[in-house]
């Protein structure tokens, strides 16, 4: 293992270790869904956003809030992040050719010229919305990274499950986005905790292969 | 000689017939075959062109499309096109679309808003078919389609940042160019049109307004017919392809010329092989009618030859059917030549006898004669017609057989013999065998016939003649003359006669006399003259006899006894004697009422004598004539009389009975039977003239004229004297008891007018001498 894989470890231990103070100071609502595609499917790669309508609910920022999209095997990982505002992503490059990260999303516009290894600094998200990362040499590669105002967000696995663990209780909007929806479902209101509230989801997304297979022509 | 509808005219027909026709029959077909065949090689040329043609859009649409691709994933381009405003995204279109020469380059929206246009005439609603029919999720779609009056290949791209921000389209127009190229691939001509209502050329690599002419309507057009159509001029052969699936057609034109060349050529090359084939079959057909017709025209001509008996040329050599014809012919002719023979033969030779006949022997005779002398004898049969009566016709004609051989075993031999009549003979010798009577002997010896001997009579007249003689030259002369002499032998006893010389002539001249006796007859030639017969007791002339007169034409005066003995023998006397009475008792008629008593006296033959209806006739003829029975009187001599004296003195009593006075004529001179004499019923005696004439001088004459009028009278006739001369003698008649004289010496026979005149003159003067003297 390299150095920068350790200390990659090491991010994550200290995140997650942040993640399960939050959650203890909080009143400790746990809540997890089940999303299926229109095949009934389960759905990976669905970020489930939940805005607190209620100002009592908000959290205070406790330390910057950072994430990492790394670039491995020529590909973007993980290809779906949703992120709040304000949180520096990292982008180290695991791969031995260099990539050249882009967005020309309205949300943040940047590039990473060619690196190699690690890019110089982070990038700041500090706008809502949706970016979409592409690698100028390799044209295949995307991933985006939804970020959004609210701390409270998901991402479903690979067998369609999101999962909330310390949510204040209180009213929250739900709103659910995938990179490959047909169409945007209209957001609903929800009560934290409750019984009632369902627990699995649909969405309409269009399928496609989500990260072409890297071309290996040139021993990559 | 090539007539219509002969045998090589008929063949060569068949011949010619048969190939033009098989010959047409092949070439059409041939010519259809490779007319279809061409056909469907321009076809199939179009068919490939055409998928040549649709090959090359889409590689010219993927090479489009990559070139686009390429632009649309430059980072540049992307990031012009995501982070942009309109104005720059403008001109960064019009930039890049410059980099690969697109004439249109236009930005969509992934939804396919139509952001921006290097063409701003293009709006939302132009590019609505082509939203309709795309597929956003390709990496490429490309579309041929008409974009503001300009046909475009029009190739979409999406842009990727990496997701789909936008399409970017890159429209290269349907132009000349493009014809041009695909021309040079498919070596078809090209045009792009565009059919609305009408026909319009976007490019053509032909003229603009000949790719119009060529197609003036929109109807071929149909995209089901994937047919070639022809245009109306035949140039060009098109195969119409869609290409945005509305009103935008490719048409590749195929030259008619290039195929049709290839039928032109063949076509003219089997014209030329028919026309070398008719030619030489033509010749052959020719060759073969003439090999055929060339011995049938010989036969022809042999044929024609036979039947106008010239000399035959000669027969074609031919084996199969002309050969047998050849010989056929060969055959005939000999066949007619043997014919032929025995019919000369027949025609020159006696059935009977086997010698020549009467006109092979003149012919024969006609060549001998003018060369050479010879004797002609001619032999007759007498009374071979008794004979034939007595033994009848097959012994007859066994006879001639029989005495036909004996003459041609004749010693010595003669030159000739010949049957020339029934009974005749004709046989020549080179000159007179003398002498002639053994001849005629051996001729003659009987003949042993039916158990019996008959011997046979013959005449043998004999003519020498001599071929310097150009009397000669002429046969029937020769055998007329033999004919004479032949009838000379009759007379004689030995029955052997030469010709006389003369005969001949006299013959001709009774010929002549007997030809043209009836003539004469019936055109009154003849004329009556009268001697007028005088009483002595009172000098009156009282009767006249009739005399006949003839002047010939050609032959002059012809005495009465000459051609009244050739009437007699020809058969001619009772014409004569009919125009005799005629005219005799139309003349009684006419002087009757002048001299009431002159009685006429017309002389009959001995013929008419026999004639048992000449009383009826004269009987007929008198009453015809208003004329008294007493005015005429009838001559008739003794031996008239006593040839057949029954039959004779019958016709006599009836004439008698009539009231016609007869007279014996001629009275003394014949046999007279006195027998007979007082049977006849006779009138009248005159003493014939041999006595009267000399009877002043001579006194045996005046004791026969006196005792024959003795005898006439005391049987109660009344006498003249016929041919008193003189005075004297007239003197002596009187005193011998004559009653009538007739003589020179009161007048010589006078015609009608002048007999007229002399009687009044005589009257007259001896009515003054009878009133002188009392």
């Amino acid at each position: 293992m390299t150095l920068s894989g350790t200390l990659f470890i090491g991010t994550l231990l200290v995140s997650t270790l942040i993640a399960s103070i939050v959650q203890s100071a909080a009143h400790a609502n746990q809540w997890q869904l089940q999303l299926f595609d229109q095949d009934g499917k389960p759905l990976d790669d669905a970020v489930v956003e939940l805005t607190a309508l209620n100002p009592a609910q908000a959290v205070e920022q406790s330390g910057p809030l950072e994430a990492t999209i790394t670039q491995q095997r020529l590909n973007f990982v993980p290809f779906v992040s949703a992120i709040q505002t304000g949180t520096l992503v990292d982008f180290p490059n695991l791969d031995r050719t260099r990539h050249h990260v882009y967005s020309f999303s309205a949300a943040k516009v940047f590039e990473i010229q060619l690196y190699h290894d690690r890019p110089e600094a982070p990038i700041l998200f500090d706008q809502a919305g949706i970016v979409a990362l592409g690698c100028n040499i390799h044209d295949y590669m995307e991933a985006y990274l939804f970020i959004s105002d609210s701390p409270w967000l998901a991402v479903s696995d690979s067998t369609g499950q999101a999962r909330f663990d310390a949510l204040p209780a209180g009213r929250y909007q739900l709103r659910f986005w995938h990179p490959f929806q047909q169409a945007e479902k209209a957001p609903i209101e929800i009560s934290i905790p409750d019984d009632a509230i369902p627990h699995r989801f649909q969405l309409q997304i269009e399928h496609r292969p989500k990260q072409p297979t890297p071309q290996r022509g040139f021993g990559g | 000689m090539l007539m219509p509808g002969s045998l090589r005219h008929r063949l060569l027909l068949v011949i010619v017939v048969l190939l033009a026709g098989l010959a047409l029959a092949t070439a059409l077909a041939s010519l259809t075959a490779m007319k279809q065949d061409s056909r469907q090689q321009a076809h199939e040329v179009l068919a490939v062109a055409a998928n040549v043609f649709e090959q090359l859009l889409d590689d010219r649409a993927q090479q489009l499309g990559q070139s686009v691709q390429i632009l649309a994933a430059d980072f540049g381009f992307r990031q012009a096109v995501a982070t942009s405003e309109s104005a720059t995204i403008q001109s960064v279109l019009e930039n890049h679309g410059a980099r690969i020469d697109a004439q249109l380059v236009l930005l969509m929206s992934p939804q396919g808003e139509l952001l921006s246009s290097s063409r701003l005439e293009l709006d939302q609603a132009q590019l609505a078919p082509l939203l309709q029919d795309i597929d956003w999720r390709s990496s490429q779609y490309s579309s041929l389609l008409m974009l503001s009056e300009q046909a475009y290949q029009l190739v979409l791209v999406p842009v990727r940042a990496p997701n789909i921000i936008a399409w970017v389209g890159m429209g290269f127009q349907l132009d000349a160019e493009l014809a041009m190229q695909l021309k040079g691939i498919t070596g078809l001509e090209i045009s792009f049109v565009l059919a609305n209502e009408r026909l319009q050329v976007i490019t053509s690599t032909l003229q603009n307004e000949q790719a119009l002419s060529i197609f003036p309507t929109s109807d071929f057009l149909a995209p089901a017919s994937q047919q070639p159509v022809r245009s109306e001029d035949q140039r060009y052969l098109t195969l119409s392809q869609p290409l945005d699936g509305q009103a935008l057609w490719a048409l590749l034109h195929l030259p008619n010329s290039r195929w049709l060349q290839n039928y032109q050529q063949m076509r003219s090359q089997l014209l030329a092989i028919f026309g070398i084939a008719l030619t030489a079959s033509l010749l052959v057909a020719f060759w073969l009618g003439r090999s055929i017709t060339e011995p049938l025209a010989q036969l022809t001509r042999f044929a024609r030859q036979l039947g106008e008996g010239k000399a035959t040329s000669e027969l074609p050599r031919a084996k199969g059917e002309v050969g047998v014809l050849s010989k056929t012919l060969s055959t005939m002719q000999q066949q007619l030549a043997e014919r032929q023979r025995l019919l000369l033969e027949q025609a020159e030779r006696d059935a009977l006898t086997g010698l020549y006949n009467r006109a092979k022997a003149e012919q024969w005779l006609g060549q001998y004669a003018g060369q050479k002398s010879g004797v002609l004898l001619l032999l007759n049969i007498r009374n071979f017609r008794h004979l034939n009566d007595a033994f009848g016709l097959e012994t007859g004609d066994q006879l001639l057989h029989r005495l036909a051989g004996r003459l041609q075993q004749l010693t010595p031999t003669p030159l000739l013999c010949a049957r020339v009549g029934g009974d005749e003979f004709l046989v020549l010798y080179p000159e007179l065998p003398e002498p002639l009577a053994p001849i005629l002997q051996r001729l003659q010896k009987p003949f042993a016939l039916q158990q019996s001997s008959i011997s046979l009579q013959l005449t043998l007249g004999y003519y020498p003649f001599a071929h310097t003689d150009p009397e000669s030259a002429n046969v029937s002369t020769l055998l007329r003359r033999a004919d004479i002499a032949n009838a000379n032998a009759k007379q004689q006893l030995d029955g052997i006669a030469a010709y006389q010389q003369g005969q001949d002539e006299r013959h001709l001249r009774d010929l002549t006399i007997i030809q043209d006796l009836p003539g004469a007859l019936a055109a009154n030639a003849l004329s009556v003259h009268y001697q007028p017969k005088v009483l002595l007791t009172n000098q009156r002339c009282e009767a006249a006899e009739a005399l006949i007169r003839w002047q010939h034409p050609s032959l002059g005066f012809i005495p009465p006894d000459e051609f009244i003995r050739l009437a007699e023998h020809a058969g001619l006397i009772q014409g004569v004697t009919d125009w005799m009475l005629r005219q005799v008792i139309r003349q009684a008629a006419e002087w009757h009422t002048q001299h009431p008593r002159l009685r006429l006296a017309v002389n009959l033959s001995p013929v008419d004598l026999i004639d048992e209806q000449l009383p009826a006739r004269i009987a007929e003829e008198l009453e015809l004539a208003g004329v008294r029975a007493e005015m005429l009187a009838l001559e008739v001599t003794e031996g008239a009389v006593m040839q057949n004296p029954q039959r004779v003195i019958q016709v006599l009593q009836q004439l008698a009975a009539l009231g016609i006075e007869l007279a014996i004529d001629d009275f003394g001179t014949g046999h007279s039977s006195l027998a007979y004499l007082k049977q006849l019923p006779v009138h009248e005696v005159k003493i014939d003239r041999a006595f009267i004439k000399a009877i002043e001088h001579n006194t045996q004459d005046e004791l026969i004229v006196q005792a024959t009028a003795q005898l006439a009278k005391g049987l109660g006739f009344k006498v003249t004297a016929e041919g008193l001369e003189n005075e004297a003698g007239l003197l002596k008649l009187t005193q011998l008891g004559c009653d009538t004289v007739q003589g020179y010496y009161y007048s010589r026979p006078l015609p009608a007018s002048d007999f007229a005149n002399w009687l009044q003159q005589f009257h007259s003067q001896h009515q003054v001498e009878s009133r002188e003297r009392p």
